[in-house]
């Protein structure tokens, strides 16, 4: 796979590394303007969105009026109605919350699954490593995007639930291959076999040596991958094998837009959306590679 | 009394190759050595690099899995027991490890580096933990502050102290030194080895002292045992070996020791050309036709050497 | 080598053997089979029905189903699609083309954007150029393509209408003609050239961090010395050296653009395979929604092939494994 470096050459100064993981990052993020912006401005973003979708009366929201089809911003909808004279403005910001919170929870399961996967391999290498890698590669030499397609329509009950599932069984092997190296890397260090001389339990080397050595890696990691997964959701949705109609998101708007007439008259229903995605992928990506900026940077300090 | 004793030890890893990375070949890190250790000696050894004295170290504390052989600690076989079987063991076999960088956890600091192997064993309240540690970091030459710092704010020499620290917690019997000083700066080197000692004789330690640097074994150690290619070609006492090499790899390995006095300096250049052409001319005399060394054979009450 | 390259198609056996057997399942969890159409038939009786399953085997264990299955597969029997009344090989017969061409133009596209724009910046890295180039990737990174899809569709196909907005080739030019040929081009620009906008930025950073490798290396430096001048060891020497490992990723490049067929051809009305597939699943006839699976995952599998066993050529430290 492209690894994608987005690095400058800007020489970093030798900072006094103090090893708690998070700390140094947010040092390090600090420094960055534009990662520094991106981060209030999103913390800002989804807290006022949260907060708006929680006083918001869904039901209210879903009732079709047809008196008032396709309506352009007014002063009473902001952002106008949708086909089915639907307030534009109150669907966006429930399909924010949606899918920030949908993506959130693929990241964080993805990560979990392969947060363990790549420890096992790596740490216990040979016959564990051989089987988890032979499925790893099974599953990366899938067209995932069609798979997930198929998976969605034949699932019996398809909920939200169902949807993470199916979109987490093959979007965790590129995280555990990545966890897997670090921990081949990590385990050749004598401090690990040390830790086993001292009697310490394997699970317990695992937790508490390896995985704060790659503790920031993780966290990079994770923040690209839950950029990526807002563009996946919407994009299945948008097709119309995303989030099911109970749960708007981003996507569905966006999928109004299939109708050539909506696509090229009725902008207020789809455009917003899009600039929504665009604006939250951008943002968490900005502090994503800054973070890994970072990370590469002390890597090369040592 | 014998603490440790080693038989017909071999650690050997596979090579996989071929179209199904099946096992073609065996590097053969440790083929077939016997040596024992008694109570409160301190036994070298040494041998070029790769010649499979930490394979030998590490098989002991079961780091490496042990192809055939046996390894007896009081009596008891180590090398056919699980990784989870050998915990009760550890508490008498510890390690110090060569790089004092990579050995410390750079995430850690230092009292949970030295308790990590408390913790394991015993139940203490934060304040008896502390009290222990405080001990030895005393023992070992650090302030008491040094507690609450991480790895990187030390030197070498005294992180490689912090390790020595770690391995004491347990009161172990036997100590397993791998090269602890060659990392080190020369002029910490002494101070590092001298504090070994003394800590053998305070806490009555056997140490098992691995190195490529015959002074620095002879220094220390009470008997050694040459390695080379896996095998043992001379065990003796440190005098003996030094004073008496018998096997023309120890004889080479001597003659290569640089000197450090002007005077002798050309009697050496001379020894180390004799001692050369003797191996370009007896080589073979040493090894069997597969060059591997042969099997030890006792030469005096406590001298043994690989001859045919 | 050879040795890598024949453990590598044997590796793959087991994986078209996993994905057939993953794909059948899936087929087997779809709703309706062959006799779906015939059992709504209110003049057939449940036992004539049950009769002609029988017949067709599909109360058989599910193995003899799809030991069927393969075999028909392998000889290009997919079946006969539910709605088109016609073998699910012709349907796809119909669209392949379509797909072939958009990912080929999408591919030239891609590698057109990326060589000057990772030479430009590799090569005068740190100047103006380069942050350009640089943010410019920023951005591509950061945007998912069916958003960018939409946004050129709307702009330059119904805004300015440069291009058509559906489609693969305009129903008033005789098949065979220059004209047929210049109208199939001209349908297939905008969706190639939005997909290739985004997916060239891996190129370019991956072109970029190997040309400011190489600018150092030592043949550069022997090159300049003998007075070659700074063009030419550029073309000649630079761009030649971190080519190689580009091309190696053109297999997975063909992975990436098999995925994005699905939304980029239903985003264009795109008459290919991954707008059938679309259209498929909404009309629910799977026996060409199967079919598809399983050629683009075999196609899938060939381009990771391919860049496998390019890549183990370019660097032999892959080759372990
Ligand atoms: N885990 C391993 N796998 C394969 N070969 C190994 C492994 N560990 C050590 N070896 C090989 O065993 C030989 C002895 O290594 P080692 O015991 O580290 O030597 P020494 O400590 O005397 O320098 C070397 O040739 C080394 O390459
Ligand atoms: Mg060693």
């Amino acid at each position: 796979m492209l690894e994608i470096k987005v690095e400058s050459m800007t020489n970093v100064q030798p900072v006094e590394v103090s090893p708690s993981g998070f700390k140094i990052i947010w040092g390090e993020l600090k420094k960055d303007r534009l990662a520094l912006g991106s981060l209030y401005f999103l913390l800002i973003l989804l807290v006022s969105v949260y907060i708006a979708s929680f006083m918001m009366d869904q039901k209210a929201l879903a009732r079709v009026d047809i008196f008032s089809i396709y309506l352009p911003p007014s002063d009473t909808n902001l952002l106008g109605t949708d086909y089915a004279g639907r307030d534009v403005l109150g669907q966006l910001i429930f399909g924010t919350s949606n899918s920030f919170t949908i993506s959130l929870c693929i990241t964080s399961l993805t990560a979990f699954i392969g947060l363990c996967a790549g420890l096992i391999a790596g740490y216990f290498g040979g016959f564990v490593d051989h089987v988890i890698m032979r499925v790893i590669d099974f599953i990366m030499s899938l067209p995932s995007t069609m798979m997930i397609i198929v998976f969605v329509t034949v699932v019996p009950k398809f909920t939200v639930i169902n949807f993470i599932f199916i979109m987490s069984i093959f979007l965790w092997t590129g995280k555990a291959r990545l966890i897997r190296s670090k921990t081949l890397a990590e385990r050749e260090l004598e401090y690990v076999q040390a830790s086993q001389t001292l009697g310490t339990p394997h699970w317990k080397t695992i937790l508490s040596h390896i995985l704060p050595n790659i503790s920031s890696i993780i966290i990079v990691n994770f923040t690209l991958n839950l950029a990526g997964n807002i563009g996946l959701e919407t994009a299945l949705t948008f097709l119309g094998f995303g989030l099911p109609e109970s749960t708007p998101s981003l996507g569905t708007l966006i999928s109004y837009a299939s109708n050539p007439d909506v696509l090229e008259n009725k902008w207020w229903i789809w455009l917003p959306a899009a600039a929504m995605i665009l604006v939250l992928m951008l943002s968490i990506n900005f502090i994503g590679q800054a973070l890994k900026r970072a990370a590469d940077a002390r890597q090369r300090r040592g | 009394m014998v603490l440790l004793k080693i038989e017909d030890l071999k650690v050997h890893f596979p090579i996989r190759g071929g179209f199904f990375r099946t096992v073609v070949d065996y590097v053969r890190a440790v083929d077939g050595i016997t040596f024992e250790l008694s109570e409160g000696e301190t036994y070298g050894l040494v041998g070029e690099s790769g010649s499979g004295k930490s394979t030998t170290g590490k098989a002991v504390v079961k780091l490496n899995d042990v192809t055939s052989g046996r390894i007896l600690f009081e009596g008891q076989d180590l090398s056919k027991l699980s990784f989870g079987q050998m915990k009760p063991y550890r508490k008498d076999i510890q390690m110090i490890f060569q790089d004092p960088y990579s050995s410390l956890n750079p995430k850690k600091r230092v009292v949970d580096i030295i308790a990590e192997p408390l913790r394991n064993y015993e139940r203490l309240s934060v304040g008896e933990e502390k009290k222990i540690i405080q001990n030895y970091l005393d023992k070992v030459g650090l302030s008491p502050d040094s507690m609450y710092k991480y790895p990187h704010e030390f030197s070498g020499g005294q992180r490689q102290r912090i390790g020595i620290a770690r391995a004491l917690t347990l009161k172990p019997k036997l100590i397993i030194a791998d090269e602890p000083v060659s990392a080190l700066d020369v002029s910490v080197q002494a101070q590092v080895l001298n504090f070994l000692q003394d800590l053998q004789k305070e806490f009555k330690i056997t140490y098992l002292f691995i190195g490529h640097d015959l002074s620095v074994i002879r220094h220390m150690c009470d008997r050694m045992g040459v390695m080379y290619r896996g095998r043992l070609v001379e065990e003796g006492t440190s005098d003996e070996i030094y004073e008496n090499p018998q096997h023309i790899y120890t004889k080479r390995l001597i003659a290569a020791i640089p000197d450090l006095n002007p005077e002798s300096r050309e009697k050496k250049t001379h020894l180390r050309k004799r001692v050369e052409n003797e191996y370009k001319q007896y080589r073979s005399k040493y090894f069997d036709d597969k060059g591997r060394a042969y099997d030890l054979k006792l030469i005096s009450d406590t001298h043994r050497v690989a001859l045919p | 080598m050879w040795k890598f390259i024949l453990r590598r198609f044997l590796v793959m056996i087991p994986q078209l053997f996993l994905l057939s057997l993953i794909v059948f399942a899936l087929a087997k969890q779809m709703p309706g089979d062959a006799l779906t159409g015939i059992s709504m038939d209110p003049r057939i009786s449940p036992e004539r029905i049950e009769e002609l399953r029988e017949k067709a085997g599909l109360n058989d264990p599910w193995y003899e189903q799809y030991g069927r299955w393969i075999s028909g597969i392998v000889h290009g029997d997919f079946g006969t699609s539910y709605t088109h009344k016609i073998p699910v090989s012709e349907v796809i017969a119909e669209r392949i083309w379509n797909t072939v061409f958009l990912a080929l133009i999408t591919l030239i596209l891609t590698y057109l954007l990326a060589i000057p724009m990772g030479v430009l910046s590799g090569r005068y890295n740190e100047t103006w150029i380069d942050k350009v180039v640089t943010g410019y990737n920023y951005l591509g990174f950061a945007t998912p393509i069916f958003i960018f899809a939409l946004i050129m569709l709307f702009v330059f196909g119904f805004s300015f209408e440069w291009f058509p907005t559906g489609g693969s080739v305009s129903s008033k030019v005789d098949a065979r003609t220059f004209a047929y040929y210049l109208s199939k081009f001209h349908h297939v620009i905008l969706p190639a050239f939005s997909t290739a906008l985004i997916t060239t930025v891996g190129t370019v950073q991956y072109l970029r961090n190997e040309i400011i490798d190489n600018k150092f290396k030592e043949y550069t430096r022997t090159a300049r010395s003998k007075g070659i001048p700074d063009n030419k060891v550029y073309t000649r020497h630079i761009l030649r050296n971190s080519l190689l490992p580009i091309a190696a990723f053109l297999g997975y490049e063909i992975t990436g653009l098999v995925g994005g067929t699905v939304i980029i051809e239903t985003i264009f009305s795109y008459p290919g395979v991954g707008q059938l597939f679309v259209s498929s699943i909404g009309l629910r006839d799977f026996s060409v929604v199967t079919a598809i699976v399983m050629m683009l995952g075999f196609a899938t599998l060939l381009g990771t092939l391919l860049s496998d066993i390019i890549l183990s050529m370019v660097d032999p430290r892959i080759r372990i494994e």
